[in-house]
């Protein structure tokens, strides 16, 4: 239960009539100083009367006094009564009760509120950047919220780790311009967040306003926290645990509370439930670790035979368990029921059965019944309870407990009233018998629900069991029961014979049931007719008028609320109307200075105007002056360079022919030397048989000159290039030169028509110089040819030589 | 409109009939195999298809999109962090907008990424009743979809949200006829609280589980939760239940409806989802 929606807090007259006390009036809650046992109340205010214990405090001072530390649940420093925005805060927060959100509250109408899911481990880093550089961006601390989400985060994550489900948590954040809020919220188990008050200050450490609320219906933590951008409120605190407070501090919620009054009339709370669920975890980590060595087993290629298992071997079997950390809460008790549960299938699948229906979450009648049971029980009675039937004992005898239990009864109790059951089953089969009919499902339940007086449908496990005793005492014939029993569990169909009056029976059974369940419920409904008519007119109206009371106050509330709010605008409208009025006395003076700005720049205009103009003109004409001059330096140049360009043109065309007629003298050379080549080889070819040695000297002389040659050959070609190239060269820029002197260049006509005829004469020399080389080539061609035959009738004629040798030896 | 030439790998994956498929005998007779949105017997089509029969479809819906999505959505499962899945999801949502999918293809790409119900499960929540499954689809791809915007991105957590759903969804017990329970949740769907009448037919009709069809947010539902007491995809869940009506099973896409502010939640988590669809749509613009 929210402790806001009990309004009434106990506080010192003096913090009554102080800026808190205030505070809390005008919110709705109801101040007092004088202890009345009988009402209850939200909450005590710092030490006040520090003998209740029963109460949860709220902190209002710096330090109290230690042994009301305990009891603190919220914290509230005075800097959040001073402020207006702190102040609007808590306001909301007290004023909201469960509906209260702090990130919807800051979203503006839900335009900017932002969500993430945080699903690994992995984007930790992403997701908070992300929310940091949002504060960042509107100017919020951001080394607090980061600091804040790089402790939150994580320990979220740890709580959801511990508890085995999915990676989840719900993360949100919203913002107006004075307030960034950050929520957090995931799945947890009650005790897997570590809820202690050193815990919260931690949260709540680097942060303004931090609010922890636990939801146990849905078993849901969620933790908000709210930074301020006001530098007054930089240092505020104030922090709450909401809803499940009672649970935080003593450990135990308020729905498991047992309320015992004291001696001092104090009260004392005491935890039903706890030892129950301590039981069940026993079991479930029982059951995984026995699930875990079952399956290693299985693999083990030659395993212990289960039936000679021991503790020392499950610890051994342990030690390969990947998370060592759930062996911490093992003791000897949980390594016996283990063996236990290897040992026997029997056990192992009660537990099984036990473990998933609490699973489920969907508790049945015989589960809770379990529960209750097993809070008084040790493991070793657990095991002989849950274990299912169909499973032989060590003795031999066929064991017949089914899981689920019964009623509230103790062993010797549930033996006799076995025994009384069976007994009136085997009357019962005998009269149904004597009437001429088969034994059918209805009747064996309708007996046992009479005699237990339970719903019937709960004791349909148990018929089986009881039936199966029952033809253990000869009663009746098996057969018949097998019939029975196979009716009962819906396996054959009744004969033809039969079928019609059974059903006929079972029809008046259902209309019978029906008109049993109709009574009562006629009867209910007139108690409750009688209930609704007898109230007390005082109390009525004692009602209606509290009734009224709690609306009044509650609009009363709202219209301050709504004054409040109006007043805020009325004074923010008044405030826009002043900036506005002062931005526009500041236009208008502007535009005053920018109006004598213009006034006296434009008397000094015009004069101003013909004095740049008259500097201007003035440097255009030295430029065009020194335009001018430039030209007359460029022609002057142009001359000059045409004057030396002959000359220039001259001695290439000189040298040029020089190496033309070298390249002549070269060409004569090689024919000279190609007409001696030739020559001695037409001498060498008759004396070739008789003279060997000396043909392979003259070979080697050949092969050496003709490399010669064909280098020399390469070294002319490489000249006769570049003497093209230069030639080419020549002619383009005396052609260039033609051009630019074409208009201006009337004296050098002549001389370059001299020169393009020598160019062409020699051009024409050029070609047949190029002519002369091609043949030359072709000849260089055909010797090479002519050497290669050489060369083949030579090898020829070596071979023939070696016959003749061969022969003369 | 004229039958096309059908693709065999259009039709892997796909749950309903994308189309009339149509069975060209050698004499020239056409045997209507499958109607659009039937359940679609994938071995058979892939029988008469790999014995050299001719198949033709005709009415169906853009099969290109699919194949697109899917890469899509590959590639966002492929991707570990966070960021880059940012981009694949932009994309994701880009392709369904840009095309203006109806609901029937929203539900068959949901089906075709996210669900992990084998063929022959299917085959009997479809036997049990087609139009209770097309609109259980409807519900169950709109949630996976809000859920995507919302920030969930765990592949897992998508594919157990989405076939959760479903399965849950279609687990009526079925102890009175089909059509009065339908036209019970129908009338059930427009009240904004439930009496105890209709927490118990729903505890009736949902004996293994609660339907969040019983469930609403003033604390008047099968579990009396609060909206403060639930998660963000407990109020969408709601709130898509509403949305979704058991009569007319082939109605507007989610998307249509939260465009046109048909689509009432919770206004924060609408909020939050139309922020994701409108980035999109602004990029879209852009």
């Amino acid at each position: 239960m929210n402790q806001a929606l009990k309004k009434r807090i106990l506080m010192s007259p003096e913090q009554i009539t102080a800026q808190v006390g205030i505070f809390f009036k005008n919110t709705g809650f109801e101040l007092s100083s004088n202890y009345d046992p009988k009402s209850d109340y939200a909450f005590v205010a710092d030490d006040f009367m520090p003998e209740l214990t029963s109460f949860p405090r709220l902190q209002l001072k710096k330090a109290i006094l230690p042994q009301c530390q305990s009891q603190v649940q919220a914290y509230i420093d005075d800097s959040f009564f001073k402020e207006e925005e702190a102040e609007k805060l808590l306001e909301q927060y007290y004023a909201g009760f469960n509906d209260f959100n702090l990130v919807d509250h800051y979203s503006s109408q839900y335009k900017n509120i932002y969500t993430m899911k945080v699903q690994d481990y992995l984007n930790i880093g992403f997701f908070i950047d992300t929310i940091v550089v949002e504060a960042y961006k509107q100017k919020f601390d951001l080394e607090k919220i980061r600091e804040y989400l790089n402790f939150a985060i994580p320990q979220a994550l740890k709580t959801v780790e511990q508890q085995d489900i999915p990676v989840h948590l719900d993360v949100s954040f919203s913002y107006s311009e004075k307030t960034f809020a950050i929520q957090i919220s995931f799945q947890a188990e009650w005790g897997a967040f570590k809820c202690d008050l050193a815990t919260i200050k931690k949260f709540a450490v680097n942060a303004n306003f931090y609010d922890l609320v636990y939801f146990s219906k849905r078993k849901r933590l969620s933790f908000s926290a709210a930074w301020f951008k006001d530098p007054l409120l930089q240092n505020s605190k104030a922090y709450f645990f909401t809803e499940t407070t009672a649970k935080m501090i003593n450990e135990i919620s308020q729905a498991e509370l047992e309320i015992v009054e004291g001696p001092d009339q104090s009260v004392v709370y005491t935890s039903q439930k706890k030892a129950v669920s301590e039981q069940s975890k026993k079991l479930q980590l029982a059951l995984k670790l026995a699930m875990f060595i079952k399956d290693y087993r299985e693999k083990e290629e030659a395993p212990i035979e289960a039936s000679s298992l021991q503790v020392p071997d499950i610890d051994n079997y342990l030690t390969k368990y990947p998370r060592q950390v759930d062996l911490n809460s093992l003791d000897e008790e949980m390594k016996n029921f283990i063996t236990k549960l290897i040992r026997d299938d029997g056990l192992y699948q009660g537990v099984t059965e036990h473990i998933e229906k609490i699973a489920q979450g969907n508790l049945d009648g015989h589960v809770e019944e379990i529960q209750r049971v097993l809070k008084e029980k040790s493991l070793e009675d657990i095991a002989d309870f849950l274990r299912i039937k169909g499973f032989k004992e060590e003795n031999g005898d066929e064991f017949v407990t089914v899981s689920g239990g019964l009623a509230n009864l103790s062993e010797e109790q549930w033996e006799v009233k076995r025994s009384e059951i069976v007994e009136q089953i085997k009357a019962e089969f005998i009269h149904i018998k004597s009437q001429g009919r088969n034994v059918v499902e209805d009747d064996i339940l309708r007996v046992i629900s009479n005699q237990l007086q339970t719903n019937p449908e709960n004791l349909k496990s148990f018929v089986e069991g009881l039936v199966k005793e029952a033809v253990a005492g000869n009663a009746i014939t098996k057969e018949k029961l097998e019939e029975t029993l196979s009716r009962m569990i819906g396996i054959s169909q009744p004969s033809p014979s039969n079928a019609q009056q059974e059903l006929f029976e079972h029809k008046i059974e259902r209309m019978k049931k029906i008109m049993l369940q109709m009574k009562n419920e006629v009867i209910k409904l007139k108690r409750k007719v009688q209930v609704l008519s007898v109230p007390s007119s005082s109390d009525s109206q004692e009602e209606e008028i509290q009734k009224l009371k709690r609306t009044l106050e509650k609009t009363i509330e709202l219209a301050r609320n709504e004054e409040k709010k109006v007043d805020k605008l009325n004074a923010d409208i008044e405030n826009i109307v002043q900036a506005k009025n002062h931005k526009i006395a500041l236009l208008e003076m502007r535009i005053e200075t920018i109006k004598s700005d213009f006034a006296a720049s434009a008397q000094f205009a015009s004069e101003e105007n013909i004095e740049k103009l008259q500097i201007e003109n003035k440097s255009l004409l030295a430029r065009l002056e020194l335009a001018n001059r430039k030209i007359n330096i460029i022609n002057e140049n142009m001359n000059r360079q045409d004057v030396g360009y002959d000359d220039k043109k001259d001695i290439e065309i000189v040298s040029l022919r020089t190496e033309l007629e070298n390249s002549r003298s070269v060409i004569n050379q090689m024919k000279s030397e190609r007409a001696a080549l030739e020559g001695r080889i037409q001498d060498d070819k008759p004396d070739a048989k008789g003279k060997d040695n000396e043909q392979a000297i003259r070979m080697t002389s050949l092969m050496n000159e003709k490399k010669l040659l064909e280098e020399k050959l390469r070294e002319q070609g490489m000249d006769l290039k570049k003497v093209e190239q230069k030639l080419k060269y020549a002619i383009a820029q005396l052609e260039e030169a033609q051009k630019k002197k074409g208009p201006m260049g009337g004296s050098s006509n002549k001389s370059n028509d001299v020169y393009i005829k020598q160019l062409e004469h020699v051009s024409n020399r050029f070609a047949e110089a190029a002519s002369d080389l091609v043949e030359k080539k072709k000849e260089l061609y055909k010797l090479r040819q002519e050497n290669v035959s050489m060369n083949l009738k030579i090898a020829e004629l070596e071979k023939k030589l070696s016959n003749i040798e061969k022969k003369a030896a | 409109m004229a039958k096309g030439e059908l693709n065999l790998r259009d039709l892997e994956g796909l749950v309903l009939s994308p189309g009339d498929i149509f069975w060209i005998k050698n004499s020239g007779a056409e045997i209507l195999i499958a109607k659009k949105s039937d359940f679609l017997n994938f071995a058979l089509v892939e029988k008469i298809a790999n014995s050299s029969h001719q198949l033709r479809m005709e009415n169906q819906i853009d099969l290109s999109i699919q194949h697109e999505f899917m890469k899509m959505v590959n590639a966002h499962r492929r991707e570990v962090f966070f960021k880059e899945k940012l981009q694949w999801k932009k994309r994701i949502f880009d392709l369904l907008l840009q095309n203006n999918l109806s609901q029937f293809e929203i539900g068959q790409l949901a089906w075709m990424a996210w669900s992990s119900i084998d063929r022959d499960s299917v085959k009997a929540l479809i036997d049990f009743d087609i139009d209770l499954f097309k609109r259980s689809l409807n519900v169950a791809s709109s949630y996976v979809f809000c859920a995507l915007l919302l920030g969930y991105y765990q592949d897992d957590f998508l594919k157990a949200l989405f076939t959760n759903t479903l399965k849950e969804l279609m687990s009526i017990e079925r102890n009175e006829l089909l059509n009065s329970i339908k036209m019970e949740m129908e009338q059930m769907r427009e009240n904004d609280t439930l009496t105890s009448d209709d927490n118990n037919f729903i505890k009736r009709i949902y004996p293994r589980s609660i339907s969040w069809a019983g469930e609403r947010y003033n604390g008047s539902g099968v579990n009396a939760y609060n909206k403060k007491e639930m998660s963000d995809l407990e109020v969408l869940l709601i709130a898509l239940e509403r949305q979704f009506s058991y009569r007319d099973v082939d109605g507007e896409s989610i998307f249509d409806s939260i465009q046109k502010g048909k689509f009432h939640c919770d206004e924060k988590i609408l909020s939050v989802i139309k922020k994701g669809l409108i980035q999109t749509e602004a990029a879209l613009g852009a």
